[in-house]
């Protein structure tokens, strides 16, 4: 076949030459080189075996396949040889030995080609036989080895690889001589080597591998890929041009070890049988030294010994038809590494696509796609922000807000169950998921900067940080005022009101004990909690969605509400534990009062009760009536000096225990009732007074729908009460025990009624007591300072002290005898003029009375009036006092006015007073205060305990230069402030002006 | 249907994910990392006791007289007892506070132990807070109600204040009431805290003169 008419040599393309080419490695070279873009042409006999390959090639690409007779002529013709791959070894493969002429005309073809090659400068690889290279090896150095005849394969090899040298030494040729190690491969259909060509063969179509001799001669071996590569590799590096080159696995093996790895590879060979050996060519000890091996010329070897033979059993399986079962668990598939370039920087390279290659990837040579690499990168950094800020916080708030919600329901369960543990583990919950919440809306921050809803965000940003303190004030609360809770629980009167006789001998001073040790945690936490209360006050609802905007002022009401209870109770706890005789007894006197006659400190006193408490527990209860202590103190000719202003306003000059509350100052009161209880044999000193108003008393059997009393055959309710206490004042005579024993009794009921309630009623009787309190139905006053304070705060302690210097205050005093109060109306109108130095006040009173007759409980209004001023003003003016005759007099700090202002039944009556005070005369209790250029007026309105709902006026003029800056409610017109209230309670303004 | 199956299981894995995230304590992992939980640890504590010393216990452990400077305490909320060092041994009552201490802050007792439990001084720490740029936030809670506070000579409101922006910089600060002795202190504001501040007033003695004017 003469293709020298169709060759044509394209530009820039290199030509590749491969002489002997037509076995399977010339068939892989040629593959190799064609698929690199080079022209090859490969020379060889055109036989059936090298004809199979020469029509695979030629689908692939520029590959000519010129037959050896042709060959001379078209080397001759040939316009350019780039590359000269000279497979000496196919031929020395095919036979043993060789005729004359064969060796001859073999030689020729050699040195012909290297002319031509050298012609064209082209690089020159000479592929010959590592195998027989050993051979000739052992043969010279060995002289009981017989020497191979000289046409043998051995001798050629050793004749061509001489031409070359001499060639390459008179040329300078670019070439070099690669002897090849036995190839090994799932192409390779027999193996050149014979020993492991039988050695296969037995363990794939025999029961048992024969070796011959001891089985310990060396064979090379190499995969036909790391070949291929090395081939290319060598001829390309212009390191190796005239070196002669070994390439093959550096491992030598034995033909024992090979068997070895043939059993465990479990082929079809299950044991191995050593033949003795007829020849005497067998080597014991070889001494070869093989060329450098290619791996100094930066080949790699990339196969493993295991895959190679794996693949050429396959193969040698294939050829016996048969297939091999091999458990994969056989195959130790090595993982192969790629080193990119032998650099650092190749190493790093190779780290990171050893990440990306695939693990279960047979591939030994794997490349990096970096585009996906990169999409894969941003796939994943979006998919984790996506997650991160959008999806999980979404989640987890709604998460959070289901925790949260359940256990806020579990917590108020618990606490109502007295389940404080518990209740203490709801609120770590609570604490814990807030926080998270709180971290998962910030991580949503974005949305809202983009929306541009900034001032949502920062009222979700203040509502956290009040919730956060009220969490953290919960915690405080529930460890300070667990003791409370458990004493409330836990409490059993030793004492009722029926009987002196202790019932129980129970105490309580433990409980009161860890109140105390408590009482800073109680502190912070209410402090905590008003700050909650300040911070969610001041969350703008409607920023929210509508959805959210009624939870929200839920939670702003609920945390106001529990704030002004919780702070009660916590300020209670400050001095509860000493008023209820955690160290020693505490006596207190109990004043129950009557309205409808208005007295000083609320009403006509009807009843009293001496209660001593130790430990927490009710030692000593006495109750009796007011008239009965009178009579047995006059019985016993025990006598008292009224105070001065008493006998003067009402000409008397017995002063008897039912006029102790002469003093609208509850403590002054608390002082003179000492003198009387101690008359009375009922100890020598108190600690406080309690005055108990007939409306208390009414409130709670209003909102208890009545009370069954014991004695009385209908229930008493709020409506039927003051018949009851009328009808029994009517038929009272001294020594009667009737109005006692039932007021007694009420009072026992009421107490049992209050102390069984649970949590939950007791916070309903709470208000009441507030209310009470606030009202001054009821009203309490200690020598506890700490309580004082606490009561006085609040204006529940019934004293007059500075703060009310800024209004005068009005006390009235039935001396009728009879309850006219329930029928009188009442108004009071106060017009102030100030400025910084002085201040005017014109106070007017104006009473109707509705009684229709004049019997009892109705009647004329027998008023003894007095009016508190301070005791440096300067009275200007009095109107509406009977007969214009009127005391003035100082008592307690203060200036009183006092004179008779009675109304008839069915008439009305006036009383005006004009009066003022200088900054002079008054020094730091003057009402104005100036600090730097701002102006306060503290105005504080007392409310006289026992009064109803009264209707009060109240305008203040000030200096038209001052700007109002606080009103507190107040309407302001001009230079004027001016509200219309009823006064129900003290009454505090607290308003500031600038100056400038 | 098979589209289908994939969405739901991508949709299950990134619910499970964000789950996952929520429930991850990753606060609580880092400040216990070796060299990053310093950060976390860099908190200061001073505590000072006005005309006296006092014994200082911190979570019942003791740690000496006042004055006293703690540093690297971890951030998180202790009790504090001041014991005031006296020879009249019930004159003087055992004092705790609840104080927080917040990562690089300063936290501060500054307190004056008078008979019968009065104090006058100032408790203060800062705690994190969302600030706009260059502001920064105050709370106040005075032991005597609606005292007045001033801030560099300026009345602000009355106590309780609560979340009051402003600029970072330092101020001075009082609070007065009548009958009471004036608390005066300089505060720092900061970004990204809200300063909080518990003061106590010492009630000045009555001055009985102006009884006997008439």
């Amino acid at each position: 076949m003469n293709n020298k008419n169709h060759f044509k040599i394209k530009a820039q393309v290199p030509i590749s030459i491969i002489i002997h080419g037509g076995n399977y490695l010339g068939y892989l070279l040629a593959q190799t080189l064609v698929e690199q873009g080079s022209q090859v042409v490969i020379i060889d006999k055109y036989t059936n075996s090298t004809k199979k390959y020469a029509n695979q090639l030629k689908k692939k690409g520029d590959v000519t396949f010129i037959n050896f007779k042709g060959a001379k002529p078209f080397l001759e013709n040939l316009g350019r040889i780039d590359y000269l791959y000279y497979n000496l070894n196919n031929k020395l493969e095919q036979e043993d030995s060789f005729t004359s002429k064969t060796f001859l005309t073999e030689t020729d073809t050699l040195n012909l080609s290297l002319k031509y090659a050298q012609k064209f400068k082209a690089k020159i690889t000479i592929l010959t036989s590592l195998r027989l290279n050993r051979e000739l090896s052992n043969t010279i150095n060995r002289n009981d080895v017989t020497q191979p005849s000289p046409y043998s394969n051995i001798e050629l090899q050793k004749y061509c690889e001489n031409l070359t040298a001499e060639f390459r030494d008179q040329t300078k040729a670019n070439l070099r001589i690669i002897r090849m190690g036995t190839i090994l491969g799932n192409g390779i259909e027999k193996i050149s080597d014979p020993i492991l060509h039988n050695l296969i063969s037995d363990g794939t179509s025999k029961n048992q591998i024969n070796i011959v001799g001891e089985g310990l001669d060396i064979h090379n071996i190499i995969d036909e890929n790391d070949a291929i590569y090395g081939i290319l590799k060598l001829t390309f590096s212009d390191k190796t041009r005239g070196e002669v080159i070994t390439l093959t696995n550096k491992t030598d093996l034995t033909t024992l070890s090979i068997a070895y790895k043939l059993l465990e590879l479990n082929v079809t060979a299950q044991t191995i049988k050593f033949v003795p050996s007829k020849s005497t060519n067998l080597v014991l000890q070889d001494l070869y030294l093989p060329a450098p091996n290619a791996s100094k010329y930066g080949w790699k070897q990339q196969g493993q010994l295991e895959t190679t033979l794996i693949n050429q059993i396959h193969k040698y399986y294939e050829r016996h038809d048969q297939k091999w079962d091999i458990s994969s668990k056989k195959i130790s598939q090595k993982k192969t590494s790629t080193l990119e370039i032998a650099t650092t920087k190749g190493k790093i390279m190779n780290m990171i696509k050893n990440i990306f290659k695939k693990k279960d990837s047979g591939k030994i040579f794997t490349e990096i796609n970096y585009g996906k690499m990169s999409l894969n990168l941003l796939l994943v950094t979006l998919s984790f922000l996506f997650i991160y800020f959008l999806l999980s916080p979404i989640v987890g708030i709604g998460i959070g807000g289901t925790i949260i919600a359940s256990n806020t329901d579990k917590l108020k369960a618990n606490i109502s169950s007295y389940d404080f543990d518990e209740a203490r583990s709801n609120l770590d919950t609570i604490e814990n998921h807030l926080g998270r919440v709180k971290h998962n809306t910030n991580r949503l921050n974005w949305i809202f900067v983009l929306l541009n809803k900034t001032n949502l965000l920062s009222e979700i940003d203040t509502l956290f940080l009040g919730l956060d303190y009220a969490i953290d004030s919960g915690d405080d609360l529930l460890a300070g005022l667990e003791p409370l809770a458990y004493y409330i629980k836990d409490f059993q009167p030793a004492i009722n009101f029926d009987s002196s006789t202790p019932s129980t001998t129970r105490e309580y001073r433990d409980y009161l004990n860890n109140i105390e040790e408590n009482l800073y945690l109680t502190n912070d936490g209410t402090y905590k909690l008003k700050l909650a209360n300040e911070v969610i006050s001041s969350v703008v609802v409607e920023y929210f969605p509508q959805t959210f905007q009624d939870d929200i002022l839920n939670l702003k009401s609920s945390i106001t509400e529990a704030t002004t209870s919780l702070g009660s109770i916590s300020s209670i706890s400050n001095f509860l534990p000493k008023i209820l005789g955690n160290t020693e007894r505490k006596r207190f006197l109990i004043l129950l009062q009557n309205e409808g006659e208005i007295r000083s400190t609320g009403g006509w006193i009807s009843s009293y009760a001496i209660v001593g408490i130790e430990g927490g527990q009710i030692r000593e209860l006495f109750v009796d009536d007011i008239y009965n202590a009178d009579g047995t103190l006059r019985i016993q000719n025990k006598t008292f000096t009224p105070p001065q202003s008493l006998a003067n306003s009402l000409e008397i000059t017995d002063y008897s225990f039912s006029l102790v509350n002469w003093y609208p100052d509850l403590y002054e009161v608390l002082l003179e009732s000492e003198t009387f209880v101690n008359a009375l044999g009922k100890g020598d000193d108190l600690d406080g007074v309690i005055t108990i108003d007939i409306a208390f008393i009414q409130k709670l059997l209003e909102k208890w729908d009545g009370i069954e009393v014991p004695g009385e055959s209908e229930l008493i309710t709020s409506e039927n009460l003051y018949s009851k206490i009328f009808k029994m004042h009517e038929e009272f005579t001294p020594g009667s025990t009737t109005k006692s024993t039932f007021l007694a009794n009420l009072a026992n009921e009421t107490v049992t009624k209050i102390l069984s309630s649970d949590f939950s009623e007791y916070s309903n009787i709470a208000s009441i007591f507030e209310e009470s309190l606030n009202e001054k139905h009821l009203q309490a006053v200690f020598k506890n300072n700490e309580a004082t304070q606490f009561f006085d705060d609040k204006n529940w302690d019934g004293q007059l002290d500075s703060k009310y210097l800024s209004a005068p205050i009005s006390i009235d005093w039935n001396w009728g005898g009879n309850k006219a109060n329930l029928y009188l109306k009442k108004d009071h109108s106060l017009n102030i003029v100030l400025d910084e130095k002085v201040i005017t006040y014109t106070y007017e009173i104006n009473v109707v009375n509705e009684s229709k007759k004049d019997v009892y409980p109705e009647g004329r209004y027998e008023n003894y009036l007095r009016i508190y001023i301070p005791s440096g003003s300067k009275v200007l003016s009095i109107a509406g006092i009977e007969n214009n005759e009127y005391d003035i007099y100082n008592e307690n700090g203060f200036k009183v006015v006092g004179g008779w202002f009675n109304t008839d039944i069915q008439d009305s009556n006036t009383f005006i007073i004009k009066y003022k005070v200088t900054k002079s005369d008054l020094g730091t209790y003057f009402p104005v205060s100036m600090l730097n250029d701002n102006a306060f007026f503290d105005l504080n309105i007392f409310k006289q305990p026992g009064s109803k709902q009264e209707s009060y006026v109240l305008n203040i003029l000030y200096p038209e230069d001052w700007n109002i800056l606080e009103s507190d409610d107040l309407t302001s017109i001009s230079n004027q402030l001016t509200r219309r209230f009823d006064l129900v309670s003290d009454t505090q303004f607290d308003i500031s002006w600038t100056t400038l | 249907m098979k589209n289908f199956k994939t969405a739901i299981l991508i949709t299950t894995t990134l619910l499970a994910l964000s789950v996952l995230i929520y429930f991850l304590p990753t606060d609580g992992l880092i400040n216990k990392l070796p060299i990053i939980n310093r950060f976390y640890n860099n908190t200061t504590l001073e505590i000072i006791s006005i005309n006296g010393k006092a014994k200082v216990s911190i979570d019942n452990v003791e740690y000496g007289e006042t004055p006293l400077t703690i540093n690297d305490l971890d951030q998180g909320e202790y009790t504090v007892t001041l014991e005031r060092i006296s020879n009249t041994e019930t004159f003087y009552n055992k004092q705790t506070f609840n104080i927080k201490l917040t990562k690089n802050t300063t936290s501060r007792i500054e307190i004056e132990i008078g008979p019968a439990g009065i104090l006058h001084g100032s408790i203060l720490y800062y705690t994190p807070q969302n600030n706009k740029r260059n502001t920064g936030t105050l709370s106040i809670l005075c032991d005597v109600d609606t005292s007045k506070i001033y801030i560099d000579d300026e009345y602000v409101k009355q106590t309780p204040l609560t979340k009051h922006e402003l600029p970072v910089k330092e101020y001075d600060l009082q609070i007065i009431t009548n009958n009471y002795e004036t608390l005066d202190l300089p505060i720092l504001i900061e970004n990204g805290y809200m300063l909080n501040i518990k003061a106590y007033l010492f009630p000045i003695p009555v001055n009985f003169d102006n009884a006997n004017d008439e």
